[in-house]
């Protein structure tokens, strides 16, 4: 299962992208949290710490509002991790056309079209940091327990009235 | 068994030295890190006609995966040719993978060169063609001798921009593109300075730091697969030579007129 959208256009984003590590140096990471993400990076603090770890030090919130549809398009925000909001959904907002994100003439064409993309790289962002997780995690546990459990170990246990009943009738 | 006929064969040895330590000995301290983008192209000119750009064709491809391809067109190309152009890329889909660009793409000679001067100068793409040198000659618009290191080249203006009187004119806020030849095989390739240059270009390849270096210069990443196919055959060959005798699938074919 693919873990994020293409990009609308991939050699921006590349550009984009190179253009990000070049200000932070060559294999540059947080210090203090071990952050990779280029965008989320200082650039120039010495040692290189992320935005999460620079607001901790200085004892700010590391929460942002982010403006789900751009600035200019919809005045609605949702509070997202520091880092998150600079190396994820801001970068994915780069991807947008120019048009819908500056929407200079206030067109609510444009500003209809920036609500729903904003709202796909939301729900996105939400399924990658809340769900993805997930499925790797029940994949590996029920690795673990066919280890330990043996073949079926679902039945005879609570579980089992989860298990697929075409599959369940079968093997009884 | 007999072998009445002896024969001398010429013998030839190449040797790959391995370099001595590759962390930290050499004399610059510095080792080119291979891009992670690459941008192919190829361009073709009116047979029999002056060398002005016809038709090109490009390809990039990152983290070894092509995610976008397409053609574009001289400026002089009549309009019965661009429907044809236009038709040929509705019809035919890119080879890219699951990410890339599904369409392909069909620019003007200008919109090739934004996404060129984005690809080869800002994100520092390896450009690579046969015969670079003629195609980056193709797409530029004015021609002028090179200066300094490169005296005795040619320095290729790629951007222009029109003035109010409707003139071309160079664009100092690109770079230009020096080449010169040191032999029919070999050629130098570089992107010259520009004006305003923007903090992230002044930052060096390989910067630790990414401080930016004032009067840094990025000269850019250019293989001309000519020179790589002489030095690893020590032969000259032309594009349709070098994908015969390195067995390329699908090498250059002859269009018919």
């Amino acid at each position: 299962m693919p873990q994020k959208l293409p990009p609308r256009n991939p050699s921006q984003t590349h550009r984009r992208k190179v253009v990000a590590a070049r200000r932070v140096g060559v294999n540059t990471y947080c210090t203090s949290c071990g952050e990779r993400r280029s965008e989320a990076l200082i650039r120039g603090s010495n040692p290189i710490i992320c935005a999460a770890c620079q607001r901790s030090a200085t004892e700010h919130r590391g929460v942002d509002k982010h403006h789900f549809a751009g600035k200019a398009n919809n005045p609605a925000t949702i509070p997202v991790p520091v880092n998150d909001h600079r190396a994820h959904l801001s970068v994915a907002q780069s991807d947008w056309p120019t048009a819908t994100l500056i929407n200079a003439q206030g067109s609510p064409l444009l500003a209809g079209a920036a609500s729903v993309r904003g709202f796909i790289d939301t729900v996105l962002y939400l399924i990658e940091r809340g769900l993805l997780w997930i499925s790797d995690m029940l994949e590996k546990l029920d690795e673990f327990l066919l280890k330990k459990l043996g073949p079926q170990w679902w039945h005879g246990t609570e579980v089992e009235r989860f298990a697929p009943k075409g599959k369940s009738s079968a093997k009884s | 068994m007999r072998n009445p006929e002896v024969r001398s064969l010429p013998v030839a040895v190449r040797v790959f030295p391995a370099p001595a330590a590759l962390d930290g000995d050499s004399r610059s301290g510095k080792f080119w890190r291979d891009p992670e983008g690459i941008l192919f192209l190829h361009t073709v000119a009116r047979p029999n006609g002056p060398q002005n750009l016809l038709l090109g064709v490009y390809r990039v491809i990152i983290a070894a995966q092509c995610v976008e391809e397409g053609l574009f067109y001289g400026d002089d190309l009549p309009k019965a040719d661009i429907r044809v152009l236009k038709a040929y890329v509705a019809r035919h889909l890119s080879e890219t993978v699951a990410g890339g660009v599904k369409q392909l793409r069909l620019l003007t000679r200008r919109e090739f060169l934004r996404l060129f001067y984005d690809l080869a100068y800002k994100a520092r793409c390896l450009v690579i063609g046969s015969n670079l040198p003629l195609h980056l000659s193709r797409l530029a618009f004015d021609c002028a001798p090179a200066r300094g290191f490169f005296a005795g080249g040619f320095s290729l203006g790629l951007w222009s921009y029109t003035d109010k009187r409707g003139r071309e004119r160079p664009n100092g806020f690109r770079p230009r593109i020096c080449v010169k030849y040191i032999d029919h095989e070999r050629s130098l390739i570089a992107f010259t300075a520009r004006n305003s240059p923007d903090e992230e270009d002044l930052i060096p390849e390989g910067s630790l730091s990414g401080e930016p270096k004032p009067g840094y210069k990025f000269p850019g990443h250019f293989l001309d697969l000519r020179t790589l196919a002489f030095a690893l055959t020590d032969e000259g060959h032309s594009l349709e030579a070098v994908c015969e005798s390195f067995g390329v699938r699908r090498g250059k074919k002859r269009a018919s007129p």
